[in-house]
């Protein structure tokens, strides 16, 4: 994946292949789930990640999630155009001490900052590094407050081992 | 010289449209439509452009916040005219208001010629992925690339033939199983741009500035309750059929 995304960026692929190898991704990942004896569908969830409100671009995040899965991390996918409500909701349903959001919009930024302003008012914002990717850079991430901004799924999952190792999820079998 | 424009290709018959009745004269350097998808390539290009740019009194930049391609750019030589919107739709539909409007009704992709006719518009993307995958998995593609989106609005900017781009759009819409609406487009903001005056809906950078957020994210409270307000004018395709023949 990591050949295809250096090919996109290139410019020698185009969006329509990195779907196609996300998709020959995901069902080789889901053959080897599938013989992995050691895979606990109940572990506890590591990572809540959407769309944020009235965005609907899900390619990026879909391909992210089937990696992160694939290195082990307990991904909750709640699809696109999540409001905050529902993104706090599920972060106390399962305890996840991570929350990734992404938008390619605009106007996503606007509800990344009030996904994370609701974070704090329900007191969870001390316990959930959030993670913003899409179209997203410095200034994006101090305009909407999270911890961390990434382009890549590798330093995602690299950001996500170090927060669940700081947290003490050190039980969790990462690759 | 006045001034100059930099424009992205994509909306080449809307902005010679806009230059054309507008009457003015500057010149325009376009850049590729394709780099739309690379926002830091974008910059990149764009800044490249602004650097070798001297004697103007002012550069107009023909593009939308293009996922934040504008943001950090320097005005090295004359002041930067940027528009405050998120992307061209809403430099073609007049506003970024009817953009929010449209928007919040249905998630809408929207389409004029440019968008289906140039390198990594949606229908060459699609063509592409005919002879490369073949015709079912091509379909399948499109399916899942537009799967959230339930509607195609064809702008009819007034800088093309409706009539030329039809057949297309009525192939797409077949494929991802959705409506294909049209609706009226306006040049007002894009003459605005030209002509000025630049007011909140614009960002004028000075020279030895630097394109930050705040001259890009529009007040969305704003646009959003401006956008309430506002009425569409849609119609269907084939209703456009009826009306136009």
């Amino acid at each position: 994946m990591e050949t295809v995304h250096k090919l996109y960026c290139e410019g020698t692929y185009f969006l329509s292949d990195l779907l196609i190898a996300s998709e020959v991704f995901k069902r080789v990942h889901g053959m080897v789930q599938a013989q992995n004896q050691f895979f606990d569908a109940n572990r506890p969830v590591d990572v809540v990640f959407g769309t944020v409100q009235r965005d609907i671009h899900d390619i990026g995040k879909s391909m992210a999630i089937s990696i992160m899965q694939s290195v082990g991390l307990s991904v909750v996918d709640m699809g696109v155009d999540v409001s905050p409500q529902r993104f706090i909701e599920m972060i106390q349903q399962t305890g996840a001490p991570i929350l990734c959001m992404t938008g390619l919009l605009t106007i996503s930024y606007d509800y990344m900052k009030a996904t994370i302003r609701l974070l704090e008012e329900s007191g969870k914002r001390e316990n959930t590094a959030v993670l913003i990717g899409g179209l997203v850079n410095d200034s994006v991430q101090s305009y909407v407050g999270s911890d961390y901004w990434v382009h890549d799924v590798q330093t995602a999952c690299e950001i996500c081992k170090a927060v669940l190792l700081q947290k003490s999820r050190k039980n969790v079998n990462i690759s | 010289m006045n001034a100059l424009i930099i424009a992205c290709q994509m909306i080449s018959d809307e902005l010679n449209q806009a230059i054309s009745r507008t009457g003015v004269d500057y010149p325009v350097i376009w850049t590729e439509a394709r780099l739309h998808e690379h926002p830091d390539r974008l910059r990149a290009s764009l800044q490249d452009e602004i650097s070798r740019i001297s004697n103007v009194r002012h550069i107009i930049l023909a593009f939308g916040c293009c996922g934040n391609a504008m943001l950090g750019l320097k005005a090295e030589g004359a002041p930067l005219i940027i528009p405050r919107v998120d992307d061209c739709i809403s430099l073609l539909l007049g506003s970024q208001a009817s953009y929010y409007r449209l928007s919040s009704e249905l998630s809408t992709y929207y389409l004029t010629r440019g968008w289906l006719e140039y390198e990594n518009g949606i229908l060459s993307e699609f063509e592409r992925n005919i002879s490369r995958y073949g015709q079912t998995r091509a379909n399948e593609i499109s399916r899942v690339m537009l799967q959230h989106y339930s509607r195609l609005i064809l702008i009819d900017t007034g800088a093309y033939s409706i009539d030329a781009c039809r057949e297309k759009v009525q192939i797409l819409a077949e494929v991802l199983g959705i409506n294909c609406e049209i609706a009226s487009g306006s040049g007002q903001l894009l003459d605005r741009l030209l002509l000025g005056p630049w007011d909140e809906n614009f960002s004028v950078i000075p020279s030895g500035g630097m394109v930050t957020r705040e001259h890009l994210w529009a007040q969305k409270a704003c646009v959003l309750k401006c956008a309430e307000k506002s009425t569409s004018c849609l119609c269907s395709l084939q209703q456009y059929r009826t009306k136009s023949g």
